[in-house]
């Protein structure tokens, strides 16, 4: 037995001997010089030319796009010592120890990275370097998003609500529909960028459609639907809108999908009484309220408007659907008296001649921005969708002073959120690869100015291009969700402990199935 | 010492030999029979391609981020060799070849099982996992992953027996960490290792019985408490998730519900082990210590396990006195004499023949078959053997888009059964089906539709990137397909195909030399629109050369009974895609004038005498009934079945 043990211990001696000894031999660093200077951009992918990049932010890991037999970086800074990474491989790994110490010492200046490329016959180039920018402020340590495939209209265990720490590659799931009986997860929020509480929204065939509402580490299940949501800053409630969003398909369009709000309006949720209610200037029968958003202070709530175009309810989608244009409203809310002004509009769809969604203010209260798109209330389905800043600052002239920043596409933008100091924006863009979203982080100087974004860093630097998953609904938050996986999903598989009603008015009566007298036709489905 | 060998020794006679033999000849002609029927009857390749009725067929990629995120699931190991092992049904022999291999090990395991408690007897029992399996695959189910752990299971267990440390306490920390490392890789049915360690421990009759009892006891706990601590509190899982986990109740594996038939099978499966170790044990505690054991060992201080003499090393056995090899004792060892090993090879022989009586599904394989022939445009396939099985809806989709293409459908579609609602899978989601239909038509937006739902539900099959990919690209959207087609070329048998389109994406990104994608976009639907129409119509309005979207309106229009459209459709378009008129528009022209329910315009043609003849015939024939229609089908369906006026006038009668 002792021989056994002792020759099964030499064994593993030997094999981690070589193993050592082949990372050794294929890990040493070649000598780069001397190289050749070539006047063009360096061929790396993704391209962060120009980009700005958070001081706390995962080593950006990129793959040099150049035939070649070796690949070097040196990454340097004004300060600290600089980084150099070598492969046989056109990938290049940055270590993130090194790399996080660099850029913590040279918050607001510049990062240059140099890319050398040998070819065959042993000659090293390098291409004009790459110069990315180290903005001063951090962004948020966590980002939480929705993963799903493009078309989520059926779920079996494909959908995800997963937490990214950003100054690594860890992802960690919050909730998987997979452990809520195939449920679609709908929209998550946060207060001020806390996970102290949470909402989620959930619809599962087995287990009924709900809302889960986290406060500290209680979980309780609401048995209402709630849409798109919005805390208060204080926590104490949050404002949802109320809707009927049926999907459609187009025949031809390239984004095929479509939706239409037939009936909406906003309802609070108060968590110290855990009630609902409805205030009736924001639930008005001939208008449309979506997307409502909190200013920074949490005295204005922003949310969208569009007025009810057709009274025929059996018609689907309606005629008008593509006229549809949303208004940017705000209403006044006096948080100590519990009392809310009248509706104003802030920026008119006639004015823009665009339909206004997603709006989202800044915590520190100076931007709000917003999507435009060519109608409808859902910018995500619509390639014309492109995100807009406005200065909440600036005078109240008519119709106010908007910006689109560089960073728009001719490809669909929409789904942002803020980070805690007001200078990260993330949203969500198509711009990659047409159909799946993917997630953009673009810094927001205090001019207003959004300057060029990054994708959201992953470990494998072409892992976007194989990812069949498309990132949106992304939420920054200061620390990971505190109520997460197996607690989340059985709360939500047991029955509700919270009975709560719509006080008021609800949305008419849903439109009747299209018949199905055409050999093939597009129909209503019901979208996740 | 084997059994044959004993044979040998004792009597080298003509009936010894062939006694010999024949121990050792029926399993291998069972595995052997097993092989060739998954090979060739179940045809294992069409769960791989799975029609769109297997929704849990697993995904695998040739890549560290897929095995990294395997490994990290519950269960993950065997779950990444499941999916790893199950491409080999991309080759019908290959998966073949894997499950037999499987069949053979659970036999193996459970024979070992059987003997190490002390039931050699009941050896036959051996063939029942095998038998599972046949009749899984019989039914094309996909529980490749549910039986994998199992198998295992009970060879851990047989292992475990075999090899474990000698002193209790040693032992009882081996079979703590193994039942750790056994639910890490397996999951909830490492609790069977367990349950049949305890119980081969328990059923043994040759120990204290406060000893089996306590040994027995920890077993059972620890198959308590390891779900808990790496399910639970490591996973994160459900509690109840956590024990069952890849058990049979927690199926749910196809897009339709598993049959309760097919459930039985895999608790068949699952019970036929714990079951037969408890009536042992039962025997044991009854009858046992009655009966005088004459080559009793006496229990060791230390426990049951005894070290054997030969050879060293890893020689621990549970030394059960019956299962100890007995020269002049034969009874129990493999097929040895030869009354009992005839006659288990009778009861192997009914049982194999009773369990494809009742699992054995022809009509099945039918449905898997002709959606994986028609997936591969092996047109004469779908219609020979969409002949001989019985009236399906997806089947007849099939057969329609396999008479188009194979430039018949005017002319046989009412050969075989016809449902309207199945021409275009109006009537029910068939996502996965409808797909090709909508692209070939120029339906892109609808086949992106059913394949990216179906995507949703059944995973990212390799077919289904395949086709979004094509679609994508008759979109001229190329940077998504080029994603479809980066993941496609990670799986394993699809690289090839899809680094040759990336490749011709780079050279020719308008991919003009790609003769489909051209066709694709010729046929492409252009105008837009969200409301109910007639797209085929519209298609046709758009391109009067889109033969596919003419013969599919022609063909709604006869299985709708709607003369007077087949009548517009065939004077606004047929010149334009049509040399001659197949038989059943002459049959429905005929009709159209019988009836005068509309106009056709035959220009210079005319209706084929043959044609004319025929109608007339059937016309007097039909006269003698009168208005019992109901009498008149049966008596004129086998002359006239397989014409349209036929299926006119007796469709409502349920003609097919």
């Amino acid at each position: 037995m002792r021989r056994w043990s002792a020759t099964a211990c030499l064994l593993v001696i030997a094999l981690l001997a070589l193993g050592g000894t082949i990372r050794w031999a294929f890990a040493r660093v070649e000598r780069v010089e001397p190289f050749v200077t070539v006047d063009r951009p360096a061929p790396i992918f993704p391209d962060y030319n120009g980009t700005v990049i958070p001081p706390n932010i995962a080593p950006l890991n990129f793959e040099v796009r150049a035939p070649g037999t070796a690949y070097a970086a040196r990454l340097s800074a004004k300060e600290g010592n600089p980084i150099e990474v070598w492969s046989r491989e056109p990938t290049l790994r940055i270590p993130a120890g090194p790399w996080h110490d660099l850029l913590a010492k040279n918050r607001g200046s510049d990062l240059c990275i140099e890319v050398f490329i040998k070819d065959q016959s042993g000659q090293w180039s390098r291409p004009t370097p790459v110069t990315v920018r180290i903005a001063p402020e951090e962004i948020d340590r966590y980002l939480v998003y929705r993963k799903l495939y493009p078309a989520h209209l059926q779920v079996r265990d494909s959908m995800g609500i997963y937490c990214r720490d950003l100054t690594g590659f860890q992802e960690t799931l919050v909730l998987g529909s997979s452990d809520c009986g195939k449920a679609c997860l709908n929209c998550h929020s946060f207060p001020r960028n806390h996970p102290d509480r949470m909402l989620v929204g959930l619809r599962s065939p087995q287990y009924g459609t709900a809302t889960l509402v986290v406060e500290g580490d209680a979980v309780h299940r609401i048995d209402k639907k709630f849409g798109y949501t919005s805390w208060h800053p204080s926590g104490r409630l949050a404002a949802f809108s109320v809707n009927d969003l049926p999907a459609f398909y187009h025949t031809s369009r390239n984004e095929i999908r479509d939706t239409v709000d037939l009936d909406s309006f906003l309802a609070f949720y108060y968590t110290d009484t855990k009630s609902i209610v409805v205030v009736p200037q924001l639930a008005r029968k001939d208008r449309l309220e979506n997307w409502p958003t909190w200013s920074g202070d949490g005295r204005t709530l922003y949310f969208c408007s569009a007025p009810k175009l057709w009274t025929d309810n059996a018609e689907f989608p309606p005629a008008q659907y593509d006229q549809l244009r949303y208004d940017l409203m705000r209403i006044a809310y006096d948080p100590n008296t519990d009392q809310w002004g009248e509706p104003e509009t802030v920026l008119s769809s006639k004015d823009t001649g665009k339909s206004i969604a997603m709006p989202r203010c800044s915590p520190d209260g100076r931007w709000l921005s917003f999507c435009m798109c060519d109608y409808g209330y859902f910018p995500a389905w619509q390639e014309s969708s492109d995100i807009y800043l406005l200065d909440l600052r600036a005078s109240a002239a008519t119709p106010r002073p908007y910006r689109r920043p560089e960073f728009n596409s001719n490809k669909s933008e929409s789904w942002q959120t803020w980070s805690s100091n007001s200078r990260w924006l993330v949203y969500s863009s198509k711009v990659q690869n047409g159909s799946f979203t993917r997630l953009f982080l673009s810094y927001i100087d205090s001019q207003g100015k959004a300057h060029r974004p990054l994708v959201l860093p992953q470990k494998d630097p072409a892992f976007y291009e194989s990812c069949l998953q498309a990132y949106n609904t992304a939420e920054l938050v200061t620390a990971p969700p505190r109520v997460t996986g197996a607690r989340l999903a059985g709360v939500f598989r047991r029955p509700s402990d919270t009975a709560l009603g719509l006080p008021t008015t609800g949305p008419t009566p849903i439109a009747k199935p299209v018949p199905q007298n055409a050999p093939s036709v597009p129909g209503r489905v019901q979208r996740d | 010492m084997s059994a044959a060998k004993s044979i040998q020794g004792n009597a080298p006679t003509r009936t010894g030999r062939i006694g010999s033999i024949l121990p050792g000849l029926s399993p291998a002609a069972f595995y052997l029979l097993l092989y060739v029927y998954l090979a060739r009857e179940v045809d294992l390749r069409l769960l791989y391609n799975g029609g769109g009725l297997i929704d849990n067929f697993p995904t695998f990629y040739l890549d560290w981020g897929f095995l990294k995120g395997q490994l990290a699931l519950p269960a993950g190991l065997v779950k990444y060799l499941c999916a790893f092992l199950a491409q080999s049904f991309y080759y019908s022999w290959a998966g073949a070849a894997v499950v037999t291999g499987q069949a053979w090990l659970l036999g193996l395991g459970t024979d070992a099982y059987l003997r190490q408690i002390g039931a050699p007897r009941l050896r036959i029992l051996r063939f029942v996992g095998p038998l599972v399996l046949l009749a899984m695959y019989s039914q094309y189910v996909f529980y490749f992953t549910q039986t994998m752990a199992f198998t295992l299971a009970v060879l851990a267990a047989c292992l475990f027996l075999r090899f474990a440390p000698q002193g209790a306490v040693r032992r009882g920390l081996c079979f703590g960490v193994l039942s750790l490392a056994l639910y890490t890789a397996l999951g909830a049915p490492s609790l069977l290792f367990a349950f049949l360690c305890a119980g081969a421990v328990g059923a043994n009759d040759y120990s204290p019985v406060r000893q089996r009892y306590r040994e027995a006891l920890w077993y059972g706990l620890s198959a308590a408490v390891v779900p808990y601590l790496v399910g639970v509190l490591a996973w994160g899982l459900p509690a109840l998730e956590a024990y069952v986990e890849l058990l049979p109740i927690s199926l749910g594996t196809r897009a339709n519900e598993p049959s309760e038939l097919m459930l039985k099978a895999l608790w068949v499966l699952y019970l036929f082990l714990p079951v037969t170790v408890g009536a042992v044990g039962l025997w044991n505690l009854t009858f046992g210590r009655r009966r005088p054991s004459p080559q009793r060992v006496p229990p060791p201080a230390d426990g049951p396990w005894t070290k054997r003499a030969a050879p060293k090393g890893r020689n621990f056995q549970v030394q059960n006195p019956k299962s100890q090899t007995n020269p002049n004792d034969q009874k129990g060892r493999k097929f040895q004499t030869r009354p009992a090993g005839v006659l288990a090879m009778i009861v192997l022989a009914v049982a194999t023949a009773a369990t494809l009586y009742v699992y054995h599904d022809p009509g099945l394989k039918a449905l898997f078959a002709v959606d994986y022939y028609s997936r591969e445009g092996l047109w004469s396939q779908v219609l020979d053997t969409a002949r001989r099985c019985g009236p399906h809806y997806l089947i007849c989709h099939d057969v329609n888009r396999a008479l188009y293409h194979t430039g018949r459908l005017g002319d046989q579609m009412f050969s075989y059964y016809q449902d309207p609602q199945a021409l275009l899978l109006s009537g029910k989601e068939a996502l996965w089906q409808k797909a090709d239909t909508c692209t070939e038509l120029g339906l892109l937006n609808e086949a992106e539709g059913a394949l990216s739902n179906s995507l949703g539900m059944f995973g990212e099959k390799p077919l289904l990137l395949q086709r979004l990919a094509r679609i994508y690209l008759a979109k001229g959207e190329v940077e998504t397909a080029g994603v479809y087609l980066r993941a496609l070329s990670k799986v394993p048998f699809w690289r090839r195909q899809a680094v040759a389109v990336l490749t011709q994406l780079q050279n020719d990104p308008n991919l003009t030399r790609m003769e489909e994608i051209q066709h694709l976009r010729a046929v492409r639907l252009k105008q837009d629109f969200v409301r109910p129409a007639d797209v085929l119509r519209i298609l046709l309005g758009e391109n009067p050369q889109n033969r596919m979207a003419y013969e599919y309106s022609m063909a709604w229009f006869l299985l709708t009974k709607d003369l007077a459209g087949f009548a517009r459709m065939f004077n606004t378009y047929h010149n334009a895609v049509e040399t001659r008129i197949p038989r059943h528009y002459e049959e429905a022209i005929l009709l159209c004038q019988a009836t005068n329910r509309g106009t056709v315009e035959l220009g210079g043609r005319s209706v084929s005498q043959e044609s004319v003849n025929r109608f007339e015939s059937f016309t007097r024939a039909l006269e003698p009934f009168g208005r019992n229609l109901a009498a008149a089908r049966q008596a004129l369906g086998r002359s006239f079945g397989d014409t349209y006026y036929y299926y006119f006038v007796f469709r409502d009668l349920g003609a097919r």
